[in-house]
């Protein structure tokens, strides 16, 4: 019997891999550490050494997966870190729910100085009233929660060889040329492709929307009908897809197995400059390869999510000093110069000299931030003639006159700059995404599994189950037929085969 | 002093550089380990499975789990899809495992280290790279329950083997000696001696490929393109993206009691049989 209940156990332990969950508690009563946790890959770590050297101040440096695996460490041990990197929707949650406090913008004037004062703006106008907590029935911002990190947007990364900049000008666009039939994917996440469900089915609404205000509540929709319209739209051009992903996609694209793809804004920029062979190396060198093949990202045009991600302070944190030290440094230009580079993501933090002139490996001296990222990577205007190419207008993301800072670039380079910087028409179509309440999500939930499961007819399942039974049944009656027919062997002489040899047989005696 | 006295002090004296410890007291790490991450745990999932969000006693987790045809449907597919790859796991390992028991190819042990060795890499880049060899030799993308039964093979073959290779070499060779001067044939010899001895070790090595297969969602989603639902991906998604514990807890329990049925019917819990070829 014990024998039994270890094997069962042994086997249990293999059922676990899920609660891997149970954090340990510590407290932070060293103001000399600061425990920061952020998104896998999305910092330059050669900055914390550089703050530590600074400040004296050491990074207990964590990552996260998912901001749902990190909203779980934070409810299971709230007192896990001083600053962590989540999306704006789970900012929201997080400050509903009182697990994190307002900062202090006073101690940040570096910060408010150089971020972008468009998207201070918007994240200004997201509120909320806030359910539990220090600042409970208070009606407030995001802004006033986070110190702004990355930001972007989700559209179509496409192969420009078999995709018409037609087809990925709307969402539904891919879905109606047989020839992408299983070279699409888009992502295994299901805000996400929520989103691209309801761009599909309120596609008319959605363009005839002129104000930011209706596309936002159009791509809010979650009444019961809304899941339901959106799961039949899924379920309808789930036959088209490759498959669904949420990291795999910018290796397929750049492979040819599939020809476009729903891409985060950043995955976007790093597909389109490891197809066309200019990889950025760990230590900021290119490394110049053969062009693969020709990418180039879309928004469509019936707008779409724009996200952001930033820094937030969990309420039981009290390690103040160290926090404003470090939000300060990581928004230095120059530090967020460096981060950009790594990651391939764009900050909010957009203007500021920087300490020191930065040069490049062609020699280019960059004093601000503006003159790095636009003049150093997507001016073209010399190469090009005159009246070719596109002039983009980026005043709107300084807060400065319309024409102020413009940048000019081919209509090959056009997808790839919006990537990372897009227009002011194409931010203003699209849309924060609020967080889904418990009730949402499990109507959400059931939609969800419905696209991506199969479901069969119930005698089908009927069926198979009784069919399963029966093999169940009949192993172990095949096991025991000695103890359930109560076979007796006996032996009988037969003639020998050889000579020589006595053959006995041995038969049943029923 | 009396003799008893005597006796514990030269008992003591001898066992000063000696550590000594009772049969209980070895079995007490293990027994701390067991309880801190196997038994509470399964306490916890068991409070979750049967409390709502408020923590509330409520059957309605299961209720909502038997009564989808969605969720029932994915259970069938990870119960099928573990059925094909265990019987194929079967009929592909215990050939190579008698050839490598019998023969001399095995001298050494180099060929079944051959086998074993994958196991020794992280699995999710194996898979990750099996599935663009795959793609770039044509093999990859007609049917993507194929794929994810080719993958599910690929990854749990050496489980297969392994259990077998270990009852087939220990087997006593006098039994099949004696099957064939008795006068009976090769299929005869091999269906009425080899495989009733051999049965332990299909049964060890059933367990270990039947029941993971079915939540092994990483193979499934790495070969299906995300496709393919098995029960893993919606215990997962419970826990992550839809932050209901209790739904998962619950499909984890239906999924604890189909294992532990599966246990019966293979023999598994007949300790006796397989004391030693397990892994």
């Amino acid at each position: 019997m014990i024998k039994r209940l270890f094997s069962l156990l042994l086997v249990l332990v293999m059922l676990l891999p899920t609660f891997s969950a149970f954090g340990c508690t510590k407290t932070n009563g060293n103001t000399n550490v600061i425990r920061v946790c952020n998104c896998e890959d999305y910092i330059d770590e050669g900055l914390l050494l550089e703050f530590e050297q600074e400040t004296g101040i050491t990074v207990e440096y964590s990552t996260y997966g998912t901001n749902e695996n990190l909203y779980n460490e934070l409810v299971i041990n709230p007192n896990s870190y001083d600053l962590v990197v989540p999306s704006e929707y789970m900012i929201e949650k997080l400050a509903e729910e009182g697990r994190i406090q307002k900062l202090d913008f006073t101690k940040l004037s570096g910060y408010k100085a150089n971020v972008s004062p468009y998207i201070q703006n918007r994240l200004d106008n997201l509120k909320f009233t806030v359910k539990d907590g220090e600042y409970v029935g208070e009606e407030v911002a995001l802004s006033e929660f986070m110190v702004g990190y990355m930001w972007g947007t989700m559209g179509w990364v496409y192969n420009t060889e078999y995709v018409t900049k037609e087809e990925v000008s709307s969402w539904g666009g891919v879905f109606e040329n047989p020839a992408l039939s299983k070279k699409i994917t888009i992502k295994d996440a299901v805000r996400d492709s929520f989103l691209v469900g309801l761009a599909l089915v309120y596609k008319q609404d959605l363009i005839n929307a002129s104000d930011n205000a209706t596309i936002t509540e159009i791509l809010n929709r979650t009444q019961q009908i809304d899941v339901d319209r959106v799961g039949e739209k899924l379920s309808s051009i789930k036959p088209m897809l490759y498959g669904f992903e949420v990291d795999s996609g910018k290796n397929d694209i750049v492979l040819g197995n599939i020809n476009a793809y729903v891409a985060w804004s950043g995955d976007a920029a790093y597909a389109i400059d490891v197809a066309a062979g200019e990889v950025e190396d760990d230590d900021g060198t290119y490394l110049e390869g053969d062009s693969i093949r020709d990418l180039s990202y879309s928004i469509p045009q019936e707008g779409s999510n724009i996200w952001f991600d930033g820094f937030v302070m969990p309420s039981s944190s009290r390690n103040y000093d160290a926090v404003y030290k470090f939000l300060e440094f990581i928004s230095r230009p120059e530090n967020v110069y460096r981060n950009m580079n790594y990651t391939g993501y764009t900050s909010m933090v957009v203007g500021g000299d920087f300490a020191e002139p930065i040069i490049d490996e062609d020699g280019n001296t960059f004093n601000n931030l503006y003159d790095a990222v636009f003049l150093g990577w997507f001016d073209e205007s010399e190469d090009l003639e005159v009246g070719e190419g596109k002039t983009v207008d980026f005043s709107y993301l300084f807060g400065v006159p319309a024409n102020t800072y413009t940048v000019t670039v081919s209509e090959e380079s056009y997808g790839r700059l919006i990537a990372q910087y897009p227009t002011e028409d194409i931010v203003a179509r699209c849309a924060i995404m609020n967080n889904f309440d418990s009730d949402t999500l499990m109507v959400i939930n059931d939609m969800w599994e419905k696209v991506k499961g199969e479901t069969f007819d119930l005698w089908l399942i009927i069926l198979i189950v009784a069919l399963v039974v029966l093999l169940a049944i009949a192993i172990v009656v095949l096991r025991n037929k000695d103890k359930i027919f109560k076979t007796e062997f006996i032996a009988v002489q037969t003639k020998p085969r050889k000579k020589g040899y006595k053959v006995v047989k041995i038969e049943e005696l029923s | 002093m009396t003799e008893k006295d005597f006796i514990q002090e030269k008992a003591m004296r001898n066992n000063k550089f000696r550590l000594s410890f009772s049969r209980k007291q070895l079995c007490l790490p293990y027994g701390v380990f067991l309880a801190l991450f196997v038994v509470l745990p399964l306490l916890l999932i068991v409070f979750y499975s049967f409390t709502d969000k408020d923590g509330g006693f409520s059957f309605n987790n299961f209720i909502r789990f038997f009564s989808s045809a969605t969720t029932l449907t994915t259970v069938i597919i990870s119960v099928l899809i573990a059925l094909a790859t265990t019987i194929i796991c079967i009929l592909l390992a215990y050939p190579v495992a008698y050839i490598l028991a019998r023969s001399n190819l095995n001298r050494g042990g180099t060929l079944l280290l051959l086998f074993i060795m994958p196991m020794w890499i992280n699995f999710v880049l194996r898979a990750m790279a099996m599935k663009d060899l795959l793609t770039i030799i044509g093999v990859f993308g007609f049917n993507n329950y194929v794929n994810v039964i080719i993958g599910m093979v690929y990854d749990y073959l050496p489980f297969m083997v392994l259990p077998l290779y270990t009852v087939l070499s220990k087997m006593d060779k006098s039994y099949v000696e004696a099957s064939k001067d008795l006068g009976a044939n090769a299929f005869h010899t091999f269906t009425k001696a080899t495989l009733p001895l051999s049965m332990s070790g299909i049964a060890s090595g059933v367990t270990m490929v039947f029941m993971p297969t079915m939540t092994c969602y990483v193979i499934s989603d790495t070969f299906g393109n995300g496709l393919i639902t098995i029960i893993g991906k919606l215990i997962d998604e419970q826990f992550t993206t839809f932050q209901n514990w209790n739904l998962g807890s619950a499909m984890a329990m239906v999924l604890l009691v189909i294992m532990l049925v599966s246990m019966w019917v293979t023999g598994a819990f007949k300790s006796e049989d397989t004391r030693g070829n397990n892994l």
